[in-house]
């Protein structure tokens, strides 16, 4: 079998196979006006990373580059390397139109704030 | 019969992992739990090289320690974790801000030459051969 060939079928069995989906790890953190929500999805970039609102679902998900590629030159392996992805469902109690998300250092930061209707307000009578 | 239903059942799985995956508890949560070790550390061979790479999400360049002696290296790190005054942590997955682990490498590691990268949160450090323990290749006079 030529040199070519065996490359050849590398690539190929390295496309047909499947990239495992890891769940990020997830901290939460609520202060006053609303929450921080803390995942770590290393060796994911910001053009890898999609963040989906719908209804109210909200779809994580990171492709890690060059998945599964190097896996044949392993000589010791504690952690496999695979893409992620996370739904939560985001209750009424937040505010839906104000999620800001941030990239950085492996770890993915989203900013959501409470929903103006969950803070105490004074009604006034007529 | 039994291969081919073996497979089937992986197909399966295989689906239902990527179409739920968002539900299933992550296998690699399980797998650092059960090494106790962090942060979880692969080697690959590269050329005539190895390449230690670990994920390292939340650490900085100066977060990180490096250390080289003989076939043996040290990596340390800590990280701090900062929440605004008056925030509570409500949920929990994420932890370990500070490590200490050691590798030992089956040839000695040429210190000067070592180079690292962090990047995504990814700690790449490319361990080259010592020249002096590479294989010679003797002539026949």
């Amino acid at each position: 079998m030529s040199k070519t060939q065996k490359v050849e079928e590398k690539k190929q069995a390295s496309q047909n196979k499947v990239a495992q989906i890891f769940q990020p790890n997830l901290d939460i953190v609520e202060h006053e006006n609303g929450f921080h929500l803390y995942m770590d999805m290393p060796g994911v970039s910001k053009e890898d990373l999609s963040i989906k609102l719908e209804k109210d679902s909200l779809s994580i998900e990171g492709k890690v580059k060059g998945n599964g590629e190097s896996s044949s030159d392993s000589i010791y392996q504690e952690y496999k390397v695979g893409n992620y992805a996370r739904t939560l469902k985001l209750s009424p109690d937040i505010d839906h139109n104000e999620i800001n998300a941030n990239l950085e250092d492996g770890i993915l930061t989203l900013s959501l704030l409470k929903a103006p209707e969950t803070k105490a307000r004074q009604i006034s009578v007529n | 019969m039994l291969i081919t239903r073996d497979y089937a059942f992986d197909r399966i799985l295989d689906m239902f992992q990527s179409v739920q995956g968002t539900l299933l508890p992550a296998f690699r949560n399980l797998e650092q739990v059960s090494s106790r070790e962090y942060p979880a550390v692969n080697i690959l061979a590269d050329q005539e090289d190895q390449l230690l790479m670990s994920e390292l999400p939340g650490f900085k360049k100066e977060d990180l320690k490096l250390e080289v002696k003989g076939n043996v290296i040290r990596i340390t790190g800590k990280r701090t974790q900062k929440h605004e005054e008056g925030s509570r942590v409500i949920h929990k997955e994420r932890g370990n801000l500070e490590f200490d682990r050691s590798f030992k490498l089956p040839y000695q590691i040429e210190a000067e030459a070592v180079k690292a990268e962090l990047e995504n949160g990814v700690l790449t450090v490319r361990l080259p051969r010592a020249e002096s323990d590479k294989p010679r290749q003797i002539k026949i006079s």
